[in-house]
């Protein structure tokens, strides 16, 4: 009963309302500057944060980011999503339009092809939702402002995950374009929806490690992390360390930077 | 031959008193009673279930119902009094609340190493976002080697508790009106 249902005489927070709820548990716990990394919408609110309060965030990691006003279909999308969330609570056509929102085709899979692990349990998880409260989160989403033009400003590091058959795909070049290009680096991952935390989050472990080590951070040692770990400097040279000698079942990457 | 009407066989009905159905209706106390059993026994199962007390105080006195507005919001943009600690598979559970309603926080790792904020998408929270890529040994290494999570679900989006959990609670709830 942790996500109770938000009462209704409560105002509908706006997108500027979420970041300030940030920078609240930012104080509440006494942080200074943070990483930040956030999923589509979250990525939205974290840039958002990350232009309103520029020294608080040492960088981002988004995955799928947004930053325009809605396309029109995504506009469309969101307002079949907020009527049926509205009328008919957390339906299966929902389910269904949240999926499409997060997964590629190939694991949502189809007549012939049975649809994976991940989005079953992620099916489950949605039952859990209050639908008030996704209702309220999408409306703020889907009345977002454009940040574009505060892009340019931001001085942290930024490093953009996209799936290649995301819906948000062009939204993310398009963020890409507008950033400064010497802090930031896009990295698309082939074969991918939206979530590439829950798809392929090995594709996301390379271009990582590379992002934090200009933070001066350095992969576990053989004393702290475990021994089993490919990462460990001791186990494996340097240049084993690409995709394909990791023995990871990785989809090629394209790399723009 | 005459047949004295004294000497007639006459089929009489039986005339029993008809017994009391007892009780025909059950004082009010039965009721009560029941409900004590009923009470008991949810309490007994409950309790030598594992359910750690803060969870259960959060369910019973859910935090997002109503957010009672702090006053001192008025006057300073920090957050005010919260502690709500839950252990969350390996994760703490923090409830911070905010000028603008309770935000949920989990905090995995070390407080002292650089902290790394995380936000999920739409209608997801940390579980059902970056569940992939920190059950990935890889990086889930990596990422707790250098930082402290903490995760921040959006208002109304935290993971709720069990479906027993909120059974229990209903069950309570129940009992308290019939008593």
């Amino acid at each position: 009963m942790g996500a109770a249902a938000i009462c209704p005489d409560d105002p509908v927070l706006s997108v500027d309302d979420l970041t300030d709820q940030i920078i609240e548990v930012l104080n509440y716990f006494g942080l200074g500057a943070v990483m930040c990394m956030g999923v589509t919408a979250g990525a939205y609110v974290l840039s958002m944060f990350a232009m309103k309060y520029r020294e608080r965030v040492l960088g981002l990691i988004l995955v799928s980011p947004l930053c325009r006003h809605p396309s029109w279909t995504e506009w469309f999308c969101n307002k079949v999503m907020s009527n049926l969330l509205y009328y008919y609570g957390m339906c299966s056509l929902l389910k269904e339009c949240l999926l499409y929102r997060y997964f590629s085709k190939e694991v949502r899979g189809s007549a012939e092809v049975p649809e994976s692990d991940i989005v079953q349990a992620c099916r489950r998880l949605l039952d859990e939702r209050q639908s008030i409260n996704v209702f309220r989160f999408l409306q703020a989403i889907n009345r977002r402002p454009d940040i574009t033009e505060g892009l340019k400003t931001l001085k942290c590091r930024t490093l953009i995950f996209v799936g290649e058959n995301s819906p948000f795909y062009a939204e993310a070049l398009h963020m890409t374009a507008r950033l400064d290009r010497r802090y930031c680096a896009l990295v698309e991952v082939q074969a991918c929806g939206s979530m590439v935390t829950e798809e392929q989050p090995h594709a996301m472990l390379i271009p990582l490690e590379y992002f934090l080590m200009g933070y001066g951070m350095c992969r576990p040692s053989q004393l702290t992390g475990s021994p089993r770990s490919p990462l460990s400097p001791t186990c494996i040279s340097p240049e084993l360390l690409s995709p394909e000698s990791m023995g990871l079942k990785l989809k090629p990457i394209k790399t723009r930077i | 031959m005459e047949i004295k009407r004294e000497n007639r066989l006459v089929y009489k009905p039986l005339q029993l008193k008809p017994r009391p159905l007892y009780p025909s209706v059950p004082p009010l106390n039965i009721y009560r009673y029941s409900v004590y059993i009923y009470l008991s026994l949810f309490i007994y199962i409950y309790t030598h279930t594992v359910i750690d007390e803060e969870v259960l105080n959060r369910a019973l006195f859910g935090f997002q119902t109503r957010n009672p507005e702090p006053p001192a919001m008025a006057e300073s943009s920090d957050s005010v009094s919260i502690d709500v600690e839950t252990i969350y598979l390996g994760g703490k559970e923090h409830i911070v609340r905010t000028g603008r309603g309770s935000v949920s926080v989990i905090i995995y790792g070390d407080q002292e190493k650089p902290a790394l904020v995380t936000y999920p998408d739409l209608a997801l929270n940390h579980m059902s976002c970056f569940q992939g890529l920190f059950f990935c040994p890889e990086a889930a290494t990596l990422l707790l080697h250098n930082f402290c999570i903490y995760h921040i679900s959006p208002p109304g989006h935290e993971s709720s508790c069990s479906w027993e959990l909120q059974q229990f609670v209903l069950m309570i709830q129940f009992c308290l009106l019939m008593i």
